[in-house]
């Protein structure tokens, strides 16, 4: 086989390799989301909580946190057992105390916190989270 | 005994069919709402939801079978490897195609799927991100690209179970006919599952054929229970073929099977 014919043969074979390129330019590309605030129009006393889709937001004599619901293993939405002072994953059961520290199961790393700021009016919460479309 | 190809072929039509009617229905920014209206306010809704989720499982069940009943072809395909790797990567195309339909629900066990995906996928080093962007990346995007992947995934099935398999559609008229009547009596007398919306169950478990992989990721890191771990049977598959290789995959096969299984059974007694 010549080179030539060797060449012809290739191109016939892969030209649609060529597309890949593009196809890989296309679906790998990001489109910009800007954080979410969730705004949270009651005020909580002190020892009082929220549960949240994405977070509980915990009202404590410092102050409020908002402490993610994403455990940190897999990314199961996480539950929280008030009674036992936890969170708990359903999925792989790994256990997070109230600030947030595993305790245990496999997950390795602790809850992150959200920013937390009071509403322009006085009373409630903004909290901002990651961007996210569901 | 009956042709499991042509069973296999016949449960992917009708899936691929009873896909497009849920479609028109499906909205994948409101994908809860969507699948909830069609189980109770929808005509019918429930019933093609339920044909669409049982012709699915109908298509894994005889693909895995009729890939048991093929192994002793392996020797037949010594000079066509490509070939072989190709129908042996049918086998993770569907149980892919099944998993996006399952987190594709986006009920707490969907959601808690589709996160699972995203986080095993970004655990592969180097490929794992674009991978990632390309089947899932739920965290940034939602549902669109699951979506994406599903119908890409179902086609691409069809593709190479019909025209690259046989050279031709591998099912005939009566083929049809028994898969549809299996899956409607299915789809009349067992609803496709769903959870309701404000459920947050104590345990998720996933869909019948990612249990085994649930019950590893609780006790090895998610690379090697969620990749490396389901990519085995795929690989030793694909090696068949070559004969000095074949007894080895297929004692590695058998011994994959009875893990799983075993990890199977210690989630469903947990």
């Amino acid at each position: 086989m010549t080179r030539r014919e060797l060449l012809i043969k290739i191109a016939k074979r892969a030209w649609w390799l060529l597309f890949l390129y593009p196809l890989y330019r296309f679906i790998g590309a990001h489109r910009f989301r800007p954080p979410r605030e969730v705004r949270i129009s009651q005020g909580l006393a002190v020892g009082e909580h929220l549960v949240e889709e994405d977070f509980v937001l915990f009202q404590t004599q410092n102050g409020p946190y908002a402490i993610s619901r994403t455990c940190t293993h897999l990314g199961c939405t996480l539950n929280l057992l008030l009674e036992e002072g936890v969170f708990a994953c359903p999925c792989h059961q790994s256990r997070f105390d109230l600030n947030g520290r595993v305790l245990s199961g496999p997950a390795k790393r602790d809850l992150p916190l959200f920013e937390v700021k009071p509403m322009e009016s006085g009373k409630g919460y903004v909290v901002l989270l990651p961007a996210k479309v569901l | 005994m009956y042709k499991m190809g042509a069973l296999t072929v016949s449960a992917l039509f009708w899936a691929l069919l009873s896909g497009v009617i849920v479609a028109y229905q499906y909205e994948v920014f409101q994908p809860f709402v969507s699948t909830v209206a069609m189980n109770t306010l929808l005509p019918f809704g429930e019933f093609f939801r339920s044909l669409h989720y049982w012709s699915a499982q109908v298509f894994l069940v005889s693909l895995l079978w009729h890939t048991w009943e093929r192994l002793g072809d392996a020797a037949s395909y010594a000079h066509r490897l490509t070939r072989w790797a190709v129908l042996s990567g049918t086998v993770a195309m569907g149980v892919l195609a099944l998993f996006t339909g399952y987190v594709l629900k986006w009920d707490a066990t969907g959601r808690a799927a589709g996160h699972i995906a995203e986080n095993l996928l970004l655990s592969i080093p180097g490929l794992g991100a674009p991978l990632n962007r390309f089947l899932v990346a739920i965290s940034e995007d939602g549902l669109m690209r699951v979506y994406a992947a599903h119908i890409g995934l179902s086609l691409a099935l069809w593709w190479l179970g019909t025209w690259f398999h046989t050279k031709r559609v591998g099912f005939t008229y009566k083929d049809g006919l028994v898969v549809l009547f299996m899956c409607f009596l299915l789809s009349v007398f067992v609803q496709a599952p769903l959870e309701q919306g404000s459920l947050e169950p104590a345990i998720i478990k996933g869909p019948w054929f990612f249990l085994g992989i649930q019950e590893l990721l609780k006790r090895l890191p998610p690379f090697w229970a969620g990749i490396v771990f389901p990519s085995v049977p795929v690989l030793c598959l694909s090696l068949l073929p070559i004969a000095h290789l074949r007894r080895m995959c297929l004692a590695i096969l058998a011994f994959w099977c009875l893990l799983y299984a075993m990890a199977t059974l210690l989630i469903c007694f947990a």
